[in-house]
């Protein structure tokens, strides 16, 4: 944000605001018309609720909505663990074969590509719409970004490093504790960062089409009582717990990546 | 040599899928698994005909599919305007392409309920929020494809006099179209599986509505049939732009 | 006339061992690609005294390079073998063969100190024994003050020095290098050979140093291997008889020109 405060001095002698400025201006803006506009009747209010009110609504039920946060929140980690844990070794497994990669990665790849959604009536069919069908649900969701993340770093080590410990006489685990995993690790955790993303969407979309609690029941139950501000409010717990995901995993990022020179952030 | 490993390989791809099917059918068989719960292959492979050949069906396919063009006939020329006014003017980029990389990472199918409330539950919500998921991925590749296109080219072109219109044609075009249509390919998916969720998740006609139903009312022949030609669709659309990617990128180091 | 000059001067220490430090034995090496079968080297034999700093030069794609990786066991022949102080080389055995590569090949998320301890870490010796061992070898290759930098924060030059020490790591007899110098420039690589003699002149390896650097290959060398053109085999061995310690000022004379013109003519005549 210092960025803001060392736009040079001959960009603000003109008359044009600095770019990073109008950002915030035309989001304040939004904001200031999404408060005012269903306030002043030009919108009705049970389709656009004010922020404030959102807020407020939200705050009054608060025992509510952290209880289906909690549960969600249960259900988004151990999705995670099944993820991440199978989509690391499955990864692993595919980058390090090179006859894997070519027949394995083109499949992989396809699936991802598939409306995964579909199969959500199965999962239901199949383990009722308690939590069951939503660990099941968001596994699959999130972990084809882990597997080809996974087997994409593995794949780009650089072979000379391999070379190299092999006359050293590395044997397999130590090739893997010190070469493999570790040149694969900013790859794998980028991997990481969009599965997680996507379990979570799994997790709450999968709430918001069948089940019984979570905060997706709760944006769905809202919604269907016509309860606005409500459901306002649980899409922004949803979006602030993916933020909050997201940015523990960058945070990991940079620490995977912390002997790597420093990349020129061009983002503010 | 080459010939034949990606015979093998492809051979391995053909028994990996044959062999999921046959374990399918196995488990089915075999009482490994409930047969009304996982109705074999041999089941689901005709009701998928049975399906395609009912008009009551295809009435349903061909709402999906009409959304799913509309939204990526809309989402297109959109995202691949905003994405060149985002590279092309450095003062517009530096404005907003952190807020377009900040809505592409955000999920957006928890917005869902937004468009039903203010769009109601019909044809234009489905379309609005398949417009809404393609969108953002499109005007990123598209402003990444615009800095990919190398410098040395654009002073090469510059140096020979070429004119701007000719720079566009001759360099920008070739070296982002592959990118492009990345970016398209990735929001068609996204499109895709937007529109069959908000189908899913209230509507009157579409593939999804059709998903839900048949959940809900463990009619699992039908609902696996379902989900094969839904895969199909998505799989057929991968692939053409797959193929078209391929072909405009041949240039690329492979 | 050089021959003559090398032979009236045989008779160092170094060669009355009986024993020959590394020895190459009847090496010939086919490989598959997609036109076919490719006789890559031929019936190689060469042996190597204790002691000796042998180059081993050729035209691009004879295979001197595929010769010093199976020196250092990371590929297998498809006949003939490599003994090193008598005892067979089947794989890596980094005790006895230190290899340096043309690459760096640093761990990049190691710093400097750590990379030079690497083969020690494997072999399990404790860190503050390895860290000590890498320590001293920084300082001697002159990069003492940068233990604790990572790779990207060295020049290419300094990056060599690190795997230079990474070789002497476990003070191996036989130091295996593929044109460790290639990737720099041309001061840094004459600065580094001198440095490269220096050490030697101090703990006296032998060392294989593979090169296509003609100038570089009289200049360090006590001895320079020519290998022909595809299929390769040992065309010569030629005794650069130059006197220790090397010095800027012979590359200027007659003699060394002579040397270079003479290993120059038989690879010009490959090419």
């Amino acid at each position: 944000m210092s960025a803001t405060a060392a736009i040079p001095a001959r960009e603000a002698r003109r008359w044009r605001l600095s770019p990073v400025a109008l950002r915030w201006l035309c989001l304040a803006a939004l904001l200031a018309l999404w408060e005012v506009a269903p306030r002043a009747g030009w919108v009705p209010q049970v389709i656009l609720s004010p922020p404030s009110a959102a807020l407020a609504s939200g705050f009054a039920e608060w025992d509510f909505f952290a209880s289906a946060l909690a549960f969600t929140f249960g259900e988004i980690l151990v999705s995670l663990c099944f993820a991440y844990g199978l989509g690391g070794l499955l990864g692993l497994v595919i980058g390090l074969s090179p006859f894997g990669r070519r027949a394995a990665l083109p499949l992989v790849s396809s699936l991802y590509a598939l409306p995964l959604v579909v199969i959500y009536p199965v999962m239901t069919a199949w383990f009722g719409i308690g939590p069951a069908s939503k660990v099941w649900f968001a596994s699959l969701y999130g972990i084809f970004p882990v597997i080809l993340a996974t087997a994409a770093g593995v794949q780009l080590v650089d072979r000379n490093l391999i070379t190299m410990a092999r006359a050293q006489g590395a044997g397999f685990w130590p090739m893997m504790a010190e070469v493999i995993i570790p040149a694969a690790l900013p790859a794998v955790i980028s991997g990481l960062r969009v599965g997680g993303a996507l379990v979570t969407v799994g997790v709450v979309v999968a709430e918001m089409l069948a089940s019984t609690d979570g905060i997706g029941f709760l944006i769905t139950q809202n919604r269907t009582m016509f309860r606005t501000p409500q459901v306002y409010f649980g899409i922004l717990l949803v979006l602030v717990l993916a933020g909050t995901l997201d940015t523990l995993i960058s945070r990991l990022e940079r620490r995977a990546s912390r002997w790597r020179p420093q990349q020129d952030n061009a983002h503010e | 040599m080459r010939a034949a490993r990606d015979r093998r390989v492809l051979l391995a791809q053909a028994s990996a899928v044959l062999g999921f099917f046959l374990l399918w059918e196995g488990a089915s068989r075999l009482g490994l698994a409930d047969p009304r719960l996982l109705p074999p292959p041999t089941l689901v492979l005709p009701k998928v005909a049975e399906l395609l050949a009912d008009a009551g069906f295809r009435r349903h396919l061909w709402v999906t599919v009409r959304e799913l063009l509309l939204a990526g006939v809309i989402a297109a020329p959109l995202g691949v305007g905003i994405g060149l006014a985002l590279a092309e003017s450095p003062y517009l980029g530096r404005a907003f392409k952190p807020f377009f990389h900040f809505v592409a990472a955000v999920p957006k199918s928890v917005f869902l309920p937004v468009f039903i409330l203010l769009f109601g539950i019909g044809f234009g919500q489905k379309v609005a929020f398949g417009v809404f998921q393609a969108l953002f991925v499109l005007v990123i590749a598209t402003a990444a494809a615009v800095a990919a296109v190398p410098d040395e080219l654009l002073r090469l072109a510059r140096a020979n006099g070429a004119t701007r219109w000719q720079i566009w044609t001759e360099i920008h075009w070739n070296a982002m179209l592959p990118l492009i249509l990345e970016g398209l390919r990735l929001g068609m998916i996204f499109n895709i599986a937007g529109v069959i969720f908000a189908e899913m998740y209230v509507s009157r006609a579409g593939l999804g509505q059709r998903f839900s139903t048949w959940g809900e009312s463990f009619r699992m022949p039908e609902l696996f049939a379902g989900v094969l030609i839904a895969a199909a669709l998505s799989i057929i659309v991968n692939e053409t732009l797959r193929a078209l990617e391929r072909r405009a990128g041949a240039w690329r180091t492979p | 006339m050089s021959l003559d000059l090398a032979e009236s001067r045989q008779a160092p220490s170094a060669m009355t061992q009986d024993q020959p430090a590394i020895e190459v034995r009847g090496i010939t090496h086919r490989y598959q690609t997609g036109r076919g079968e490719v006789l890559a080297l031929r019936d190689i034999n060469l042996s190597v005294a204790p002691g000796r700093f042998v180059g081993l030069v050729g035209p691009s794609g004879c295979g001197k390079s595929s010769l010093l990786m199976m020196m250092a066991g990371l590929v297998r022949p498809s006949e003939g073998s490599v003994a090193v102080a008598g005892a067979p080389v089947t794989r890596p055995a980094p005790e006895r063969l230190g290899v340096v590569f043309q690459e760096a090949s640093l761990l990049p998320w190691r710093t400097a100190l750590e990379n030079v301890a690497f083969p020690l870490k494997l072999r399990g010796v404790p860190r503050a024994e390895r860290e000590a061992r890498a320590g001293q070898l920084l300082h001697l290759v002159g990069l003492k003050g940068f233990e604790h930098r990572h790779p990207h924060e060295l020049s290419g030059g300094m990056k060599q020095r690190v795997a230079i020490a990474r070789g002497f790591c476990q003070d191996p007899p036989v130091l295996l290098m593929d044109e460790p110098f290639a990737a720099l420039d041309e001061q840094t690589r004459m600065t580094l050979g001198d440095e490269l003699l220096r050490i030697w002149d101090r703990h006296r390896k032998t060392v294989v140093f593979v090169t296509h650097g003609l100038t570089e290959a009289v200049y360090l060398c006590d001895e320079v291997v020519v290998l022909s053109g595809r299929p390769g085999e040992v065309l010569a061995r030629i005794e650069i008889d130059l006197p220790r310690p090397r010095t800027w000022e012979m590359m200027a004379t007659e003699h060394f020109g002579r040397l270079r013109e003479q290993i120059w003519s038989l690879i010009r005549r490959q090419a």
